[in-house]
Parts: C-alpha cells; sequence; structure tokens
C-alpha cells in the first residue's frame, strides 16, 4: 500500500532524511517513533505531499507521488501534528469545504459528515467557529475531515497531542476498526504507550536513518530478552 | 512607565532582527522598498512644486485660494489617516497575538494600550509622512521657505496634524466597540459609514469651492491678499483649515499670525491624545472581551445563511468549495470588508464626478490629452491599489492551513486561481465601469478599444500582483493589510508603477492624435491606438506568462 524506496530530503547542508526505505501492508498500523528532530514529520510531509523529496519515491497504491501527486492524494488522509484550521470557519463549514476538496457528491458529504460527528461526539461544537476551539476540538474536526472520503492510507502526525483521555480513547478504537476493515495507518507519535496498545508494527527513525523496523512482537521479545521496558529500549536505541 | 520601554526594547530588537537579515530574498525586498520610497519622495517632491507654480504662474489663483484648495486636500487626508487608524487599531487592539500575549503577563491593560496606539500610528502612517515631507519640500522649495520653518511646520504643525486624526480614530474605534456592545456592530457600523459621507458631503456643502473662487477673482489681481472673511466660520474649528492657514502665513513671513495655529494644533492634539488614552484607560480591556466574544459568537447572520455550505450548486464541487469558503471567510473579517466599502465608496465618488473631468480640457488639444492620460492613469491606479490590497495577499492568507490544500487532492496552481476569480471578476468589473464611464462621452468605438486596453491592463496588473503575493508569501501573517504594506507588497507595487510610466509613454501620442483629428477635423483617427493597442496586448501577454511562471514556481515549495 505505501512503498518509501531510499527516501532523502535535505534543506541545504541538513539532512533530514537519509535514504530511507519502508513498506507498508493493507491493514498495519505503522507507529512510527523517534526523538524531537529526528525526521519523522519531513517523512510524513513528503508522503502527503507537502514537501518534495529530494531523492527516493514513495508510492501510495503502486502510484509514485512526485509523477501522480493528485490520484495519492484521493488515496490518502491527512492528520497534522498542528491542526491549524481556517478560524472563520464553523466546524461543519470545515468539513463541508474539505469534502469538496475530494468531490465528495453532496448528498454523501452530509451523510457522512453526520455520521462523523456522531463517531467523534463533537455535535455540541461543530457549529461554532473554530477559532473557539481548544487543541482537541481542532484535533477531532482534523481527524473527521481526514476521513470524509475514506482514504485507504491514513497519515497521522501526533495524534494524541492535547487530547483528553476519553477523546484518545475515542481515536485509538477509531483507529483499530480502520485497520480490521483494511485501512492503512501511519502513525507518528512519542507516545510508547499508544504504540504498544495499538500498532501492529513499528519503525524507529534516528537522525534521519531508520535504525528499527519490524513487528510489535519483535519489540516485545528485545524486551523480554533485555528485561526492560519499551521506554529504556527506546531511550537506548536513540542515544 | 518601564513596562512601557521594555516592551518597546524588545519590539524594536525584534523589527531590526526581522528586517535585517543578509540572504537574497531579504535584499531584493530591502532595495524593493527602497526605491519605492525613493520614487514616490522623488515623485511626489516634483508634482508638488510642479504644481504650485503651474496654479500660480500659469492660472495666477493667487496664495489665498491655493491654501484653501491645499485645506481641501487636508480635510479628505484626515479623513484617510482617520479611517486607515480605525481600520489597524482594530486588528492591532483586538485582534493580534502580541496582544494576547501580553494579556496573560503583568501587563495593565492601559500600558498595552498605549504602546499599541503610538505602534500603529507609525505603522501606518511612516509612509503617509515620507511623502507629506516630500510634498512639503517641493512646496517649501517654491515658496523659498527656510529650512527652520519647513522643520516647524512639520513638527509642530503637520505630525500634530496627524496625530489628531489617529487620536480620533481610536476614539472612535472605542466607542464603537462600545456602542456595537449596547447596539449591535452592524446598526453601529451603518451609523458610522452614513456620518462619514454625510461629513464629506456637508463639508462641501459650507465651503463651496467655486463660490469661494468667483469671489475671490473679482479681487484680481490682488489674490494674494487674505480673505478669511469669505469662509464660512464652521471651517475655522477644523484642524485642517489650521494647518492651511499657519502654511498660507508662513509663505507670507508673517510667523506671529502663524503662531496661533500652531498652539491650536498642538492643543488639540494633546487633549484629544489624552482623552484617547483616558478613554482606553476606562474601555480598552472590556471591549477587549466584547471584541472576543463578539468574533466568537454563532453565525447567525442572514449572511451566513446566503451561500450556505449545505445548498447544492451547480458550480463543480471544487470550486463551489473554494468560492464559499473566500465569500465567508472573507465576509466575516471586518478589516477586510471595511476597507472594501471605503474603497467602493472612493469609487463611486470618483465615478460621479469623472465624467465632467474627462472633457474638461475644452478645445486644448496637449490639456485634454493630458487630463484624459490623467483620468486613465487614475483608473489603473485604482486598479493597482484594489489588486494590491486584495489580490496581493491571497497566498499569504491561506496561513498555516495550507496544509489541507496542499495535501488535497487539487493542484496547489488549480486551487489558487479558482480562489482568484471572483476577486479578479469584481476589479476587472471595476474597471470596465470606469472606463465605460469617461469613455463613452468621447465615441463609441473609442471605448470598445479602450475597454479592451484596460482588460489587458487589468489582468496584467492583477497577475502581477498575485504572483508577487506568492512569491513573498508570509503564511504567518494573518491580517491582510499588514501584508498588502510589506516589503514584498512595496517591490510589486513598484512593478506597478514602472507598468504604468510604460503605459503612458506607449498611450501618449496615440491619444494626443485621436484629441488632434477630433478636435481639429471633427474626425476620429484611431490607427495610432490600434499600434499601442497591439503593443499593450503583447506586454501584458509577457507579463500575464512571466507571472504565471512565478506563481507556479512559487506554490511549489515547500511548506
Amino acid at each position: 500500500m505505501l512503498e518509501i524506496k531510499n527516501l532523502t530530503k535535505s534543506f541545504g547542508s541538513f539532512l533530514a532524511v537519509d535514504n530511507i526505505s519502508l513498506s507498508i501492508n493493507s491493514g498495519d498500523l505503522y507507529g512510527f517513533l523517534g526523538p524531537n528532530g529526528a525526521g519523522k514529520t519531513t517523512t510524513i510531509k513528503i508522503i502527503t505531499g507537502l514537501y518534495s523529496p529530494t531523492s527516493g519515491s514513495v508510492e501510495v497504491d503502486g502510484i509514485d507521488i512526485t509523477k501522480n501527486h493528485i490520484e495519492v492524494k484521493k488515496r490518502i488522509g491527512y492528520i497534522p501534528d498542528q491542526p491549524f484550521l481556517y478560524e472563520r470557519l464553523t466546524g461543519k463549514e470545515f468539513l463541508y469545504f474539505s469534502g469538496g476538496l475530494y468531490k465528495i457528491p453532496k448528498n454523501t458529504l452530509k451523510n457522512k459528515i453526520e455520521e462523523l460527528i456522531d463517531r467523534l461526539n463533537i455535535e455540541e461544537w461543530i457549529n461554532k467557529r473554530t477559532e473557539e476551539y481548544s487543541q482537541g476540538m481542532r484535533q477531532r474536526i482534523t481527524i473527521a475531515s481526514a476521513l470524509l472520503h475514506e482514504p485507504k492510507l491514513l497519515i497521522v502526525d501526533e495524534p494524541m497531542v492535547g487530547l483528553d483521555p476519553q477523546s484518545a480513547h475515542i481515536i485509538k478504537q477509531l483507529f483499530k476498526e480502520l485497520t480490521s476493515n483494511g485501512t492503512v495507518i501511519f502513525m507518528s507519535t512519542h507516545s510508547l504507550n499508544v504504540v504498544e496498545e495499538i500498532c501492529s508494527k513499528v519503525a524507529i527513525i534516528h537522525k534521519g536513518r531508520i535504525i528499527f523496523n519490524d513487528n510489535i512482537d519483535q519489540l516485545y521479545e528485545i524486551r523480554k530478552d533485555m528485561d526492560r521496558n519499551i521506554e529504556q529500549i527506546f531511550i537506548q536505541l536513540t542515544n | 512607565m518601564s513596562v512601557i520601554y521594555h516592551i518597546l526594547k524588545y519590539k524594536f530588537l525584534s523589527f531590526i532582527k526581522l528586517n535585517i537579515s543578509i540572504n537574497a530574498s531579504s535584499i531584493l525586498k530591502n532595495f524593493g522598498s527602497f526605491t519605492v520610497y525613493s520614487v514616490f519622495a522623488i515623485g511626489a517632491f516634483f508634482f508638488s512644486y510642479n504644481m504650485i507654480k503651474y496654479l500660480l504662474e500659469t492660472m495666477k489663483i493667487g496664495l489665498f485660494l491655493l491654501h484653501e484648495f491645499l485645506s481641501i486636500t487636508l480635510f479628505i487626508f484626515f479623513i484617510a489617516v482617520n479611517v486607515g487608524n480605525i481600520i489597524v487599531s482594530y486588528s492591532t487592539l483586538y485582534k493580534s497575538d502580541e496582544v494576547n500575549f501580553l494579556f496573560h503577563k503583568p501587563v495593565s491593560p492601559s500600558n498595552i494600550f498605549v504602546i499599541k496606539f503610538f505602534d500603529n500610528f507609525f505603522y501606518s502612517s511612516s509612509t503617509l509622512i515620507l511623502i507629506l515631507l516630500s510634498i512639503l519640500a517641493g512646496y517649501a522649495h517654491y515658496l523659498g521657505l527656510t529650512v527652520w520653518q519647513v522643520a516647524s511646520l512639520f513638527i509642530f504643525n503637520f505630525v500634530p496634524f496627524m496625530m489628531t486624526a489617529a487620536a480620533l480614530g481610536i476614539i472612535i474605534l472605542l466607542l464603537i466597540v462600545k456602542a456595537s456592545s449596547l447596539i449591535g456592530a452592524r446598526v453601529v457600523i451603518s451609523i458610522l459609514a452614513i456620518g462619514y459621507l454625510s461629513s464629506l458631503f456637508i463639508f462641501f456643502r459650507v465651503i463651496s469651492p467655486v463660490d469661494l473662487v468667483n469671489q475671490v477673482m473679482q479681487f484680481y489681481p490682488n489674490v494674494d491678499l487674505y480673505f478669511g472673511y469669505l469662509l464660512p466660520k464652521e471651517l475655522k474649528y477644523l484642524p485642517n483649515h489650521w494647518l492651511s492657514e499657519s502654511l498660507y502665513w508662513v509663505a507670507r513671513d508673517n510667523l506671529p499670525a502663524a503662531g496661533k495655529y500652531f498652539y491650536l494644533q498642538i492643543l488639540t492634539t494633546l487633549v484629544l491624545v489624552a482623552l484617547a488614552v483616558f478613554i482606553g484607560k476606562i474601555w480598552y480591556y472590556k471591549t477587549w472581551f466584547f471584541a472576543f466574544r463578539l468574533r466568537s459568537q454563532k453565525s447567525k447572520a442572514d449572511l451566513d445563511r446566503i451561500f450556505s455550505f449545505k445548498d447544492n450548486s451547480k458550480l463543480s464541487t471544487v470550486t463551489e468549495s473554494i468560492f464559499k469558503r473566500e465569500f465567508h471567510i472573507f465576509m466575516r473579517e471586518p478589516t477586510q470588508v471595511f476597507h472594501l466599502i471605503i474603497l467602493l465608496l472612493l469609487i463611486a465618488i470618483f465615478l460621479s464626478s469623472v465624467s465632467s473631468l474627462a472633457r474638461l480640457g475644452g478645445l486644448n488639444i496637449f490639456l485634454q490629452t493630458v487630463i484624459y492620460l490623467s483620468v486613465f492613469i487614475f483608473n489603473t491606479f485604482m486598479v493597482a491599489t484594489l489588486s494590491l490590497r486584495f489580490v496581493f495577499p491571497l497566498v499569504s492568507l491561506e496561513g498555516q492551513s495550507f496544509w489541507k490544500i496542499k495535501s488535497a487532492p487539487i493542484a496547489t496552481i488549480n486551487f489558487m486561481l479558482r480562489k482568484l476569480t471572483p476577486y479578479a471578476v469584481t476589479i476587472i468589473y471595476v474597471s470596465f465601469l470606469l472606463n465605460i464611464v469617461v469613455n463613452l462621452q468621447f465615441n463609441l468605438h473609442f471605448t470598445v478599444i479602450m475597454v479592451f486596453v484596460n482588460l489587458i491592463i487589468s489582468v496584467s496588473l492583477i497577475s502581477m500582483n498575485f504572483s508577487v503575493g506568492a512569491l513573498f508569501a508570509n503564511f504567518n501573517e494573518k491580517n491582510p493589510i499588514r501584508i498588502a504594506s510589506s516589503q514584498g507588497a512595496s517591490l510589486s507595487f513598484l512593478m506597478n508603477l514602472i507598468y504604468m510610466v510604460l503605459l503612458i509613454i506607449i498611450m501618449y501620442l496615440p491619444i494626443l492624435t485621436f484629441f488632434d483629428s477630433m478636435i481639429r477635423y471633427g474626425k476620429v483617427n484611431l490607427g495610432l491606438i490600434y499600434n499601442s493597442c497591439a503593443i499593450i496586448f503583447i506586454l501584458g501577454l509577457i507579463i500575464f506568462t512571466i507571472s504565471y511562471q512565478l506563481l507556479k514556481k512559487s506554490l511549489k515549495r515547500d511548506f
């Protein structure tokens, strides 16, 4: 579903992503871990078309993003780390606008919006302007906007930032449900608990390079062998 | 006071650090702004010098009438500074991140108010001060004033005059927000718009320039004498009158007579600034909360129901979404709406007066050509101003939410062109109206050609401002007025000016030939106009192609 091959991104002399390769299949919930400045957000921004790669390729469903980014974007839903919204629009208007960009027919869109409002429990403030929203409210609207067109691949950058435990629970359940229906989720996070709880595969990026890439079970094996918790393993790997 | 000093110090440091970075873009922007300001300053100097020379030597209107004309100009200038300050102050006092930041620090609201008041004044008036200084220099050079006279006129008369307009603006703003909390924002803004229009109307009714000219000219050739007794009493209470009077007496080297106007001007400024600070101290904090509530109220307005996202549309889903988003965001941003209304009012006033202006040259071929070209270039200037103010900021205004567009299945360039469409259509329509009103007085065939020429010019100016706006996009700035007065905007404006100079060069001879044949032989000769039309078309094509490529390249940048 998502194939990253020898991907490199540099900003001037700074190498943010250094020749990484990853392959993610249908139904995977892929945890993408790494310390601050490791290259997680840069990688995600390349996959979503916000950055252009310096070299290498990103293919979604066999389509190269540099060759046909429109087709790739149709298949992707993106949830950024900073959920910036149009402050002058209400949450519902933002969802209508987002759906329009994906050419979803109006009636289908109306139903989908109502379904997501209910699913994410955002009915109470959906008609207020987003400038009033808290971080968690913004995050939930962003998640709803990413799911409107039922993407095959969901790219998520730090999904739990600013969410209260109840909201975090709703999101985790939603992600599990999506993967069980065949959606691929590629999720960058700092939260090791979340990775342990819902991810099926894990990659760790450090200084732009992939230093670990395997099933979550493999990580558990290491934990058992080294007699350490995942946090300690993560710190050791990235130090 | 120490808090004010502390904040101002860091504001100054951040300004210096932001503006003195050495990279290609910054150097280009600084060079562009410097060139624009220099061109403006030199142009204003020569314009002022030659205009006064023309009025005094050719038209022989005398010193008194000259200063009464200056008084009228200064009244309009006063209103412009006043309204400008209301618009900018609303953004900076009630909406800026800086104010939000300071409010959760132990800084008193009255200190924040004072800082933002002076910040606004110097930010929004710095260009005007520079141009005023250049105009004053041209005036002083012609009338042979000393450096000290110019310096004291500027420091003790012009600056307080502008400060009075700004202080009055901020008092009005506080009153607007306070009154809005009682009777609603729409009612207050409507009353205010009617008030400003009425004041303009009453001013011109009271002063009646034509009557004044006729009365003074009865005394020809002694028109340099003082005819103050001919002026209506009401006029004597206005700051623009005090300023023109002091200029008149300084020009006649009668400093004691000028002195009382200096005192009046300074005293009024002090009183109004003190009043603004006093009202700010009482109301600013309370009105800040109200303004916040006003912004975050659930939309109930009729405008929200018009063009609703829920309604079906015949447009494609993508175009519909973009148009509706743009409409609602624009209509919910008070600075955008207020500024648009002011500009449209100015256009309406211009439209109503231009019909008599365009044929003012009568049978004098050269005068008619100059007047026509002045009106033509004013139309072009209007299009340039509208596109600089509303089109230049379009890419920047996508802000940090641009991620939604960049990650959506739509080519960014297509998105941007659709976003531009309503603005471009409105500006082209305004240009079309202006041209129809001006040109239909001459000849239908000529009108059709000139409408076509102006269409090309409008498209060229819009594409120029749009692409330069994309090149210098600043996604962190939310205030459209600040974006439209940034260094990148200055560079864009410089390009607009160069283009306008080229247009004058291309159009001069064909228009002269047109009026020559029409006035002298009663025939219409459009031969040369076709040639210049072709040149403008080719030039427009080049500008459009370069702008499009520049836009494409700018939008491909990483976000």
